[in-house]
């Protein structure tokens, strides 16, 4: 009864949202377009590193291009959601958070519901488009099954990032600025989208194993859909991307709740 | 005229004092992005280095010079903040109506804003690039220019990118005053220069018609030239030619950016803002 | 029945302080330094009654309320209101009690007022008939209706303030906090949405709190006054024993026919001259109207007079003006 309630109150924020975002008439298309472009970039720079290097670490042109997919459309997913806890710091600054602490509701639904964005669902449709043609390319027909766990993983990718930029933002309770946290895991983000980990040796598959799991987004839902070799193997393989997806989801309520406790006592 | 020159010096120094104080206002953040732009060029140096490791011989240049142009070019990038220049700064000022504020002084907007921008990098190159760059490139054996002449004109040619960056940026931001909103448009610009600029890849690598398509537009000369210059590809009388099409295209897009604003002024003094 | 209770409250925040040094050093080594906002305040406040929160820029208003409506965690002191604890308890909290910044609306900024209305509906779970009839009552006594399908940003200040006040009051709490609900306000602006509030608290028994910087506020609103200067309590009493205590005097200006020596005495001297005008202050403990009367005419050849009871700004204002030299340690005893 309470989560289903929760979840009506959500769909009424969303509308409410949406209702604003109709009063600026911010204009989805040219929206849509510039991320388009920039996706199409990102693959066309992709495309010129795979026909100078046609295989890296053992991965083909094709299988690469799936491991970017899988994380694009993971990313996309995550940012139409989650899109504004990256706004905590604006948040705080312009007293928005002190009126959330006002009503009798989670603060962090409050957050969550303030907008979604639709416009990163095309980077959900670009990815999962890519992932198939790239299958396609790559002789491979997935089962229903295997397609079914495709998406679950992608939804695990999706929480695992979740989760990091929900630890990462809440930093913004402590320091007034949170996005140069952020940012910091920018080109760690970046790296691990265009490739295979394991081609910077073991100490970066570690790191971001263990310590920033992105590579539970793209790199171990891939090789265990694919049949490649990687560190861990069989049902922990399979495994892996959910493990790592509870985990970062902990660790992010975890940062979360203690930054708020912190706001509350000192009102940064 | 040296009046002129005076009061152009002392504008850009307060801009200057202005960004460093803007820049470590907030210790953590600053401490953060001293280590975002270690930890930027540590990634991009290695992806390069695993790839001329796997395929050395699908580059013109030594493995040293391939790391040394993704260390230069990243770090050129952290102190030009290219994905938030001047536009994002005309995008905020139109949004919340302080754009007045900066044509009430007796300084022309664009020479305010290159003041502000120059202001800016000249604290994130004091601040962040020298105290990040230099004991990374002890750290990962990165090379010193190729030549003295060429380290000289390829500091030359940094400034030139500098302008020429402001220069496209400011282009940009004039969009603006019609859309009112930079998304989209900033999405397609950053496309452009993330493609045909060499930031990320090296554009010797780059095959036929997408290397012709980057030779006719001045983004090349943003990030690919200095660096360039820099590691010795480009040498001798290569780099003076290339230096002066910067030098070209700075000119020309100065001139863009003048009746660009002059256009926008007279629609702003016509519609009063 | 005591509504709101606050026992040796105290805040205190950690503020970076470069103190002259470097921008380097304290890149280098931040230091803080604690900057205690409020210090060991208590008071309480019964149900349905109307408090005036004053205090100079800085005194530890604004900061006293969010500790009261769950903001803000009390560094020490406890704070009940409406018998829970806030923070700990900043749900049920939320229920009871209703809150308006006057610097900062609440509501969703670019649509139009009644969405957001139907939006707190369901946070705080109103059924429809309750709310239908509140948003009705709200729609009588504020205007609503005149305004309620703009959106907020399209508002003026005062249509801004009234809706942001409906917004506070929709779910019917007990108690409203208001931090300086009519800065900016026109005098008729002001006028209504004192009414508003009077009339709230006659009809709901709302109990109310409120920072203001405009004492006619405070005149038509307010029995009782508490005072805060650099985090301490320094008054707690009603507008007339605030008077007493700062302004014990009361001036009388005088029409005279011509200039005469002014006059010294004992409780009664003169103050100001102007040519044809004298004002003249006596003690009011020492003598009543009518006697201070008799002796200024046996001095002065008086043709008019007309006597000035000190306004609540005027002692407010020496109050602030006298808060330099005010004993820390002078806390009264409500
Ligand atoms: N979040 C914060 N961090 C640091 N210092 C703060 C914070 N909030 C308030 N202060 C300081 O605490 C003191 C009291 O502030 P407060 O806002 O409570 O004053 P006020 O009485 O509401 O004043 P005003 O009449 O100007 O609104 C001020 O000196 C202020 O600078
Ligand atoms: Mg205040």
């Amino acid at each position: 009864m309470r989560p289903l309630r929760g979840l009506s109150l959500y769909g009424h924020y969303l509308l409410l949202g949406f209702r604003s975002q109709a009063e600026y008439r911010v204009d989805l298309a040219l929206m849509i377009f510039g991320v388009t472009v920039l996706n199409a970039v990102d693959v066309a720079l992709l495309a010129v590193i795979l026909t100078r290097f046609p295989a890296l670490g053992g991965w083909s042109f094709w299988e690469v291009a799936f491991l970017y997919c899988l994380y694009l459309a993971a990313l996309g997913l995550e940012n139409t959601f989650l899109l504004h806890l990256v706004d905590i710091d604006e948040l705080i600054r312009d007293g928005t958070l002190d009126h959330m602490l006002l009503r009798p509701r989670p603060v962090l639904l409050q957050m969550l519901a303030k907008d979604i964005s639709p416009r990163d669902l095309a980077q959900v449709g670009l990815g999962l488009g890519g992932a198939w043609y790239s299958l396609h390319r790559l002789g491979l027909a997935l089962g229903v099954a295997h397609w079914a766990l495709l998406l679950a993983y992608l939804v695990a990718g999706a929480a695992v990032l979740g989760g990091i930029v929900l630890a990462i933002c809440s930093v913004g309770f402590w320091t007034v600025r949170s996005r140069v946290f952020l940012a910091g895991t920018g080109e760690l983000q970046e790296v691990v989208q265009h490739y295979p980990a394991h081609v910077f040796g073991q100490w970066f598959v570690g790191l971001v194993t263990l310590v920033l799991p992105f590579a539970a987004i793209n790199y171990y839902p891939a090789a265990a859909l694919l049949g490649k070799p990687t560190v861990v193997s069989g049902p922990l393989l399979a495994l892996l991307p959910f493990l790592a997806a509870a985990g970062c989801l902990t660790a992010g309520g975890l940062v979360w709740r203690l930054g708020l406790r912190s706001y509350l006592s000192t009102g940064t | 005229m040296t009046s002129a020159v005076g009061h152009g010096g002392r504008v850009l120094l307060a801009f200057a004092w202005q960004g460093a104080r803007t820049s470590t206002a907030y210790t953590t953040a600053y401490w953060m992005e001293l280590l975002n732009a270690a930890v930027r060029v540590f990634a991009v140096v290695t992806v390069w280095a695993v790839l001329y490791r796997s395929y050395p011989q699908q580059f013109p240049v030594t493995g040293g010079q391939t790391k040394t142009y993704a260390a230069v070019t990243q770090l050129t990038a952290v102190m030009l903040t290219w994905w938030s220049g001047a536009h994002h700064r005309i995008a905020r000022q139109v949004r919340d109506g302080t754009l007045y504020v900066d044509l009430l002084r007796p300084v022309s907007y664009p020479f305010q804003l290159l003041c502000w921008e120059l202001g800016e990098s000249a604290a994130r190159l004091g601040l962040v690039v020298l105290p990040a760059g230099i004991p990374l490139f002890v750290l990962l054996g990165l090379g010193p220019p190729g030549s003295a002449a060429g380290g000289l004109l390829s500091a030359a040619s940094t400034v030139l990118s500098f302008v020429l960056l402001y220069e496209c940026n400011f282009l940009v931001g004039l969009v603006v005053f019609r859309t009112l909103s930079l998304k989209g448009v900033q999405h397609a610009y950053h496309a452009l220069i993330t493609l045909l600029s060499g930031l990320w890849i090296p554009l010797w690598l780059y095959p036929g018609p997408l290397a012709a398509i980057s030779q006719v537009l001045p983004f090349r000369s943003i990030f690919y030239t200095p660096a360039a210059v820099y590691v010795g590809y480009l040498d001798g009388p290569a780099a003076v030619r290339a230096c002066a099409v910067q030098l070209g295209w700075a000119v020309v897009l100065w001139l863009g950016l003048e009746a660009g604003w002059a256009g926008t002024r007279r629609a702003l003094s016509a519609q009063g803002g | 029945m005591t509504e709101v209770v606050v026992h040796e409250l105290a805040k205190s925040f950690r503020v970076r302080d470069a103190g002259g040094r470097s921008a380097v050093a304290q890149l280098v080594r931040p230091r803080y330094a604690v900057k205690e906002a409020v210090r060991g305040v208590s008071f309480t406040i019964g149900r349905g009654e109307m408090v005036a929160y004053l205090g100079p820029n800085g005194a530890g208003k604004s900061t006293t309320i969010k500790c009261l409506a769950g903001i803000l965690a009390p560094t020490s002191g406890t704070v009940r209101v409406g018998g829970l604890t806030p923070v700990r308890q900043r749900k049920e909290l939320a229920r009871r009690v209703g809150v308006v910044f006057g610097h900062k609306t609440s509501l969703w900024w670019d649509v139009p007022v009644l969405d957001t209305y139907q939006l707190l509906r369901r946070v705080y779970d109103l059924p429809r008939a309750r709310f239908e009839a509140r948003l009705e009552l709200l729609r009588d006594t504020l205007g609503l209706a005149e305004f309620e399908r703009t959106p907020a940003r399209q508002l003026s200040l005062g249509q801004r303030m009234r809706a942001d006040l409906g917004a506070a009051l929709l779910h019917g709490p007990s108690v409203l906090f208001l931090d300086e609900p009519t800065v900016g306000l026109d005098v008729l602006a002001k006028e209504s949405l004192r009414t508003f509030i009077r009339r709230t608290n006659e009809t709901e028994g709302l109990t109310v709190l409120l920072t203001t910087h405009d004492m006619r506020d405070v005149e038509e609103l307010c029995q009782r006054i508490l005072v805060i200067d650099h985090g301490r309590l320094v008054f707690d009493g009603t507008p007339a024993e605030i008077t007493r205590r700062w302004v014990p005097w009361t001036e009388i200006t005088l029409e005279v026919a011509r200039p005469v020596p002014p006059m010294a005495g004992d409780g009664i001297e003169e103050v100001a001259r102007e040519p044809g005008r004298c004002t003249v202050r006596f003690t009011r403990s020492r003598y009543s109207l009518p006697e201070v009367m008799a002796v200024l005419a046996n001095h002065y050849p008086v043709l008019d007079c007309r006597v000035n009871e000190p306004t609540i700004e005027a002692v407010v204002r020496r109050m602030y003006e006298s808060s330099a030299t005010l004993p820390a340690s002078r806390r009264p005893q409500p």
